[in-house]
């Protein structure tokens, strides 16, 4: 199984966005990106220890927040285009009770 | 008169059944009216007399209802209240001091036909946070972890607040316990792609399950893998 290393922790202040170092070292399993503290106590993190086969890689923090950017950026797109199409619709229904007077 | 005795008797006569007190010479006839403690201190039990010391060395039976300045506390064993069920209420000497148990010596059971009155908390294990133990599926990051669970006897309270950024459409985390039940309920409180969700949420623990997963609009994988998600919620749980 693959997993990534998150070193920075995976705390963030919510005023300035800035990450926060935890206490608590994580990885991260790539199959469907639960995150795992390096603890004793937490089956997955034994699992992790057990697996022979596991593939390690440092956390993409850069593309992480490329990934996130992205997809702020197409929700605002999406966002504004179903606004415009909304705002069209409501121009059409008026017009056609404008033309029914 | 000081440091004076009785050497000689002279005018003697016989003593009478009569006499208070009559000093014999030991070698005259009867012997039994010489000066000893035992004719001259009555002792019994009964009234008037002086009680004395049994063959044991201990006191003979006697009505102690007049004594005072005994101490009546009882031991820590309890080893030395009467042999008796206990008939009066149970009531100790302060407030807010005494333990009844302790975590080493715990009572067994216990059965009460009235109310219980506890001011201070209830539980087994107390309002712990777990988050940073907790495997949690559905964030990159995070500007709230929380994970609170209590346990009281065989049912666990959890109370969960997570927010952070969105990279999973699961949302999901473990908690240190295994529900011996089907759970679907709860009730949260959901924020997904920084929008408040008006539909219904689930939170569903599987029986002989740990991990608590939160459905959004009856869709385990509803979520929106970006943006700020915020879950807050609670559910209880039965365990073995």
């Amino acid at each position: 199984m693959k997993y990534f290393k998150k070193y920075k922790g995976v705390m963030k202040d919510e005023e300035t966005g800035e990450r926060i170092k935890d206490s608590v070292e994580y990885i991260q399993r790539e199959s469907d990106k639960a995150l795992i503290p390096c603890v004793e106590g937490n089956a997955d993190y034994q699992a992790y220890l057990e697996d022979k086969d596991k593939i390690v890689e440092d956390f993409d923090y850069e593309a992480e927040d490329l990934r996130q950017q992205t997809a702020s950026a197409e929700k605002k797109i999406a966002d504004d285009k179903e606004a415009e199409i909304q705002a069209e619709l409501r121009k059409m229904a008026i017009e056609r009770i404008e033309a029914r007077k | 008169m000081a440091d004076k005795k009785i050497s000689d008797l002279t005018e003697l006569t016989t003593p009478a059944a009569e006499d208070l007190l009559a000093i014999v010479d030991n070698s005259g006839t009867p012997v039994t009216k010489n000066i000893t403690y035992t004719n001259l201190v009555p002792t019994g039990t009964t009234a008037n007399k002086i009680v004395q010391l049994d063959g044991d060395a201990k006191l003979p039976a006697v009505d102690g209802s007049q004594l005072t300045g005994i101490s009546t506390g009882a031991t820590t064993a309890l080893d030395n209240l009467a042999s008796v069920a206990i008939n009066t209420s149970l009531i100790s000497d302060t407030d807010d001091t005494d333990d009844l148990g302790s975590d080493a010596k715990k009572w067994k059971d216990g059965y009460f036909a009235g109310d219980l009155k506890v001011l201070g908390d209830i539980y087994t294990a107390a309002w712990t946070d777990y988050s940073a133990t907790s495997t949690i599926t559905g964030w990159s990051e995070f500007t709230t972890k929380q994970i609170y669970t209590k346990k009281i006897g065989k049912t666990v309270f959890v109370q969960f607040h997570l927010a952070g950024t969105s990279d999973s459409a699961t949302t999901s985390f473990t908690i240190p316990y295994t529900s011996t039940q089907d759970i679907g309920g709860g009730t949260a409180d959901v924020l997904d792609n920084n929008t408040w969700f008006d539909g219904s949420t689930v939170i569903i623990l599987a029986s002989s399950g740990t991990l608590v997963r939160i459905t959004k609009g009856g869709s385990s994988a509803g979520w929106t893998d970006s943006g700020t998600k915020r879950v807050r919620g609670s559910i209880w749980l039965p365990i073995a």
